[in-house]
C-alpha cells in the first residue's frame, strides 16, 4: 500500500500507485508524464482565528492568521489509472490550507481540511481531514484565458454542500488584475492527528502556469448537529461542533472574519518524489486516529 | 419564455441566458456581439465528437419531413460547456446521439435523436422528447495533454453515461493526434417534429471549433429496462437499437457558439397530431 495514493485517492489510488512511479519521466516514447495534472484555483483569505489550533504537536503554522483554498481539478496518470474511467482517475476536490512549517523541513502546506467530490478519495489516512461532499466549480477553458487577455471578465463561482446545507461558498471572477501571490507548493506536511505519524510528503516535481488572476466573496457553512444517541466515547455522525483541531469534527464556520485577498488559478502538475516520499517528522501520539465523521 | 431557453437548457439556461446578456452589456442584444470589445460567446467549453457507422437505418428515428444525409452513419456529441451565467455547480455534460439530417428548404443541419443529460436541469424542455437524464462521466482534457499529443504521448479518453447501474454507453479510446475524420460542421440544427411538436430549423451565429486532438476508440450502448420502444424520432427506444457500431475515428475540439436571435428558429412543418 501506497501512501502517496492514499492520500491522493483512496481506492483508485492504491492501484494507481506504483505504476504512476514507473511512468513517470517515461511515459510514451520516454516522455516525462506528471503523475497527477489539471486545474487549481488558489482563493487567498485571511481570517481572526488563530490556524495554530488546527496544527498537530510538532507543526507551526507560519501565519496563524492567513489561509488559502484550493479548487483541484485533478487527472492522475499511471500505467492503472489509465485503464480507468474518469470516474475513478479524475477527482475534484477544494482545501483549507495553509503554510506550516517544521525546524527540520521548513515551510510546506498543511491541509486542514480537504472536501472530496469522489468517494473513493475520501478513504486515506488523512480521513480525519477528508470529508465526502458535493463540489461544484466551473471549468477554465483556453477561451476563458482568451476573454480576459482582452479586458473581459470571467465568472467564478463555486460551492460546497451537502444535503441541503451549503459549506462553502465563493463567488468571484477572473479580470487579470494580480492581487495575491501563487502560493508555494513545496511539498506538504500530513497525519499527525491522534494515531498518525506527522509526516512531510515530498514531490519530485510541479509546474504552474498560465495565472488568471481575479478576486471574489467567501462564506462557509456548516452542518447543524442532530442530537443522537451515541456509543460511549462516540460523536454522532456527521457531527461537526467540535473546537478547532488537526484532525476532525470542527466546521469551517470556526474560521472568523473572512477577508478574501485575491485569487489566481493556474494549470498545474505534480509528481511525488520517488526515492523519499515520505519523510518522519514525528511518530504517532496516542490515540485510534478512527474517523468520527 | 424564450424558446431558446426551454429547448437548451429550461431553467438553468433561463438563469444563464440572464447573465450571459448581462455579462456583455448591460442591454439584450444579439448573441455574439462584442460588448466592450470582447466577445462573450453564449456557449463556450469542450466537445468529444465520436463518428461511427451501424447497420441500422437511421430514418427510422426521423420525424416525417426529415431526412438522414447518410443514414447509416452518426456521431456521439460529448460536450462540456458553459453559458454566460456560469453558476456554480460542478460543469453539467450533455451527451447527443446525432446524425445529419437535412430538408430541401435548410438542408444539411444536426439532428439529435437522443441526448443524455447529466444535469437536470438540462432535461425539462420542449426537446424531453430526446432528453434522458444520465449519470454521465467524460475525460477532462487540460493543457498537460495537449502537450502530451504534441509530443507523442497518447492520452486516454473514456465516456461513460449510466442509470442505476445500467451502462447507456461506453466509449474507451485514446487521442493519439493521428487524424482519422473530419469533425461535422456545427451550423445548426433540425429540432422537434415529433407528434405533437413543430418541426423547426435551428440556427447558430458565430460557431467556431478549434484545437482538434485527434483519436479513436471502442463505443458500445445499453439499455435500461424501460426502454423498450422500436426506433421513433422521441421517446422509449433504447440505444442498443443501432447495431453493428464501427467507430471511424474521434476528434476532441473546443466549441464555441451563440444562438441566433430573433430569426432562431424557423418552422420546416407544423406540427403533427400527438398520438400517446
Amino acid at each position: 500500500m501506497n501512501r502517496r495514493d492514499l492520500i491522493l485517492g483512496g481506492a483508485l489510488g492504491l492501484a494507481a500507485a506504483g505504476a504512476a512511479r514507473a511512468q513517470t519521466s517515461r511515459g510514451s516514447g520516454g516522455l516525462y508524464v506528471p503523475a497527477c495534472y489539471g486545474q487549481v484555483t488558489e482563493v487567498a483569505f485571511t481570517t481572526s482565528t488563530d490556524l495554530q489550533g488546527f496544527m498537530p504537536p510538532g507543526l507551526t503554522v507560519l501565519d496563524p492568521h492567513r489561509a488559502f483554498l484550493k479548487f483541484e481539478r485533478v487527472k492522475i496518470r499511471s500505467p492503472e489509472a489509465d485503464k480507468m474511467t474518469a470516474a475513478f482517475n479524475e477527482y475534484d476536490h477544494v482545501c483549507i490550507a495553509t503554510m506550516a512549517t517544521t525546524p527540520q523541513f521548513g515551510p510546506r502546506q498543511r491541509n486542514i481540511l480537504m472536501w472530496e467530490h469522489r468517494a473513493w478519495t475520501a478513504g486515506g489516512p488523512e480521513q480525519g481531514v477528508q470529508r465526502w461532499v458535493d463540489v461544484g466549480f466551473p471549468d477554465i477553458f483556453d477561451i476563458d484565458h482568451n476573454i480576459v487577455a482582452k479586458g473581459g471578465k470571467v465568472a467564478f463561482n463555486a460551492k460546497v454542500w451537502r444535503g441541503l446545507n451549503e459549506l462553502m461558498s465563493f463567488s468571484g471572477a477572473f479580470d487579470g488584475k494580480k492581487r495575491v501571490e501563487h502560493q508555494p507548493y513545496p511539498g506538504f506536511y500530513v497525519g499527525g492527528d491522534p494515531g498518525r505519524d506527522l509526516e512531510v510528503w515530498n514531490l519530485e516535481a510541479s509546474e504552474f502556469s498560465r495565472p488568471l488572476h481575479g478576486t471574489g466573496t467567501l462564506r462557509f457553512g456548516a452542518v447543524p448537529t442532530v442530537a443522537r444517541r451515541v456509543a460511549p466515547g462516540g460523536t454522532p455522525p456527521g457531527d461537526q461542533s467540535g473546537p478547532p483541531g488537526p484532525g476532525k469534527n470542527w466546521a469551517a464556520t470556526v474560521l472568523k472574519d473572512i477577508e478574501v485577498q485575491g485569487a489566481v488559478h493556474h494549470d498545474f502538475s505534480f509528481t511525488p518524489s520517488r526515492s523519499n516520499e515520505f519523510q518522519l517528522v514525528r511518530k504517532a501520539l496516542p490515540g485510534d486516529g478512527r474517523s468520527r465523521l | 419564455m424564450n424558446r431558446r431557453d426551454l429547448i437548451l437548457g429550461s431553467a438553468l439556461s433561463l438563469a444563464a441566458g440572464a447573465v450571459a446578456h448581462a455579462q456583455e452589456d448591460e442591454a439584450p442584444r444579439p448573441g455574439g456581439e462584442p460588448a466592450g470589445g470582447v466577445l462573450i460567446p453564449g456557449d463556450r467549453g469542450d466537445e468529444m465528437v465520436i463518428m461511427f457507422t451501424t447497420s441500422t437505418n437511421l430514418n427510422d428515428f426521423m420525424p416525417p419531413g426529415l431526412t438522414c444525409v447518410d443514414p447509416h452513419r452518426a456521431f456521439i456529441k460529448g460536450q462540456r460547456k458553459k453559458g454566460g451565467g456560469e453558476g456554480s455547480g460542478r460543469p453539467g455534460l450533455q451527451i447527443g446521439l446525432t446524425t445529419i439530417a437535412t430538408t430541401p428548404k435548410f438542408g444539411p443541419r444536426h439532428r439529435n435523436i437522443l441526448m443524455w443529460q447529466s444535469s437536470p436541469a438540462g432535461i425539462a424542455s420542449t426537446l424531453v422528447g430526446v432528453k434522458r437524464w444520465g449519470d454521465s462521466e467524460m475525460t477532462h482534457i487540460f493543457e498537460q495533454d495537449r502537450k502530451l499529443v504534441a509530443q507523442g504521448s497518447p492520452v486516454p479518453f473514456y465516456l461513460d453515461v449510466q442509470q442505476h447501474g445500467h451502462s447507456l454507453m461506453s466509449f474507451a479510446g485514446v487521442l493519439d493526434g493521428k487524424k482519422r475524420i473530419e469533425s461535422p460542421p456545427y451550423n445548426g440544427m433540425y429540432i422537434g417534429g415529433e407528434p405533437g411538436a413543430d418541426l423547426l430549423s435551428l440556427t447558430f451565429d458565430n460557431t467556431s471549433t478549434g484545437r482538434q486532438l485527434h483519436g479513436t476508440g471502442t463505443l458500445s450502448f445499453g439499455s435500461i429496462p424501460v426502454e423498450t420502444a422500436p426506433a421513433n424520432p422521441s421517446k422509449n427506444w433504447p440505444a442498443t437499437l443501432l447495431k453493428d457500431i464501427k467507430v471511424e475515428g474521434c476528434v476532441y475540439e473546443e466549441l464555441t457558439f451563440t444562438r441566433t436571435y430573433g430569426s432562431e428558429f424557423e418552422t420546416v412543418r407544423k406540427a403533427l397530431p400527438y398520438r400517446s
